[in-house]
């Protein structure tokens, strides 16, 4: 079975390098960014399942590359993490077209499940673009 | 101050005081993630060492000193929130500066980080310098001037922070690099501060400086 490729965007370092070392040592291809452009530079030139993206960074906002995000590569499923303590900017993000988010800090396992849901869902949504081309 | 000013400084400082707390409380949030997913990967390491291979001691030391260091730092923001909330206690007291730029550059640092910029307390030499002043207004009058430099600075700004004593005086300087100071603009609270704490807030070397000026207070 392949890999599900995902791209974490963090600018916490040590965050960011522990997240990717854990989710690689959980079967999936995993790529780390430190910074919203970053991810959109590579984006650009690979394609990812799922992007793990955190919501408060500097300069560029989780918010911000999230819209990018949607509006270059629409399949592209976003699983964001927050370190708001209410659920106000997670919901800001699902309006924008999130598939999902996590309160930081999050469990493993519950943002391993939201990866292969979310991987599920861009599957799901690849199909039926497929079918609609076929038709 | 008259009644219509004491609701005013209540109120903006309550939203100052939020606006502080909210800042804190991510950073240690933040620091809580880290230390979370540090110990999840030596868990991953430990249950990977059962299965084959023995644990790195290596390894396991430095994510030890990781974990030591996120520790560090979050009681480090947690002591200087301790000060910041202690602060209303009194509305007349001794106030270090340079305890009060120490601990201010720690609560306000991520204020600039989020916007790409960095906050740094750069005294060459270290020196106990007492104003008696209201130690709250004067947070507040040094968040005024941050906020103004952060609105107008851009990402990759360095802020440095200095203080000095000059007779009875205290200055708080903020200094950049480029020249993106400027003046603040004009607010009533901020002049309702200026009054009360005998200060005033001055742009100098061609916009790259910022100089809060405080006179003591008398009893």
């Amino acid at each position: 079975m392949e890999k599900i490729k995902v791209l974490v965007v963090d600018d916490e370092k040590t965050f960011l390098e522990t997240i990717v070392e854990r989710l690689e040592s959980r079967g999936f291809d995993v790529q780390g960014v430190a910074s919203g452009k970053d991810c959109l530079d590579l984006m650009s030139m690979e394609s990812f399942a799922v992007v793990v993206l955190d919501l408060k960074m500097a300069t560029l906002s989780g918010l911000e590359v999230l819209k990018e995000i949607k509006k270059k590569w629409p399949t592209t499923q976003v699983v964001m993490l927050t370190g708001h303590a209410s659920a106000e900017t997670g919901i800001e993000g699902l309006s924008l077209g999130a598939f999902d988010y996590l309160i930081k800090p999050a469990q493993m396992e519950d943002l391993v499940r939201k990866i292969f849901q979310a991987a599920e869902s861009r599957t799901a949504l690849l199909q039926k673009r497929e079918n609609l081309v076929n038709q | 101050m008259n009644k219509e000013e004491w609701e005013k400084c209540y109120a903006r400082g309550l939203a100052f005081f939020g606006r502080i707390s909210a800042n804190v409380s991510h950073e240690i949030k933040n620091h809580l993630a880290v230390i979370n997913e540090l110990g999840g990967l030596l868990q991953d390491l430990s249950i990977m060492a059962q299965k084959k291979d023995g644990l790195d001691p290596d390894r396991v030391d430095r994510l030890a000193g990781n974990i030591t260091a996120q520790v560090s730092q979050s009681d480090k923001i947690v002591r200087a929130f301790n000060y910041f909330s202690h602060s209303v206690d009194r509305t007349q007291t001794s106030v270090d500066l340079d305890e009060f730029a120490e601990i201010m550059v720690t609560i306000t640092r991520r204020l600039a980080a989020v916007k790409g910029m960095e906050l740094v307390y750069n005294q060459e030499k270290r020196q106990h310098s007492p104003v008696f002043t209201n130690p709250f207004l004067l947070e507040q009058l040094y968040h005024f001037c941050l906020e103004h430099i952060i609105a107008q600075g851009k990402s990759g700004l360095i802020i440095s922070l200095r203080i000095a004593k000059e007779g009875t005086k205290g200055k708080l300087s903020f200094s950049c690099p480029e020249p993106v100071m400027g003046n603040i603009p004009e607010d009533d609270y901020l002049d309702l501060l200026n009054q009360e704490l005998k200060a005033s807030i001055e742009c100098g070397r061609d916009k790259r400086e910022l100089v809060l000026t405080i006179e003591p207070l008398s009893f």
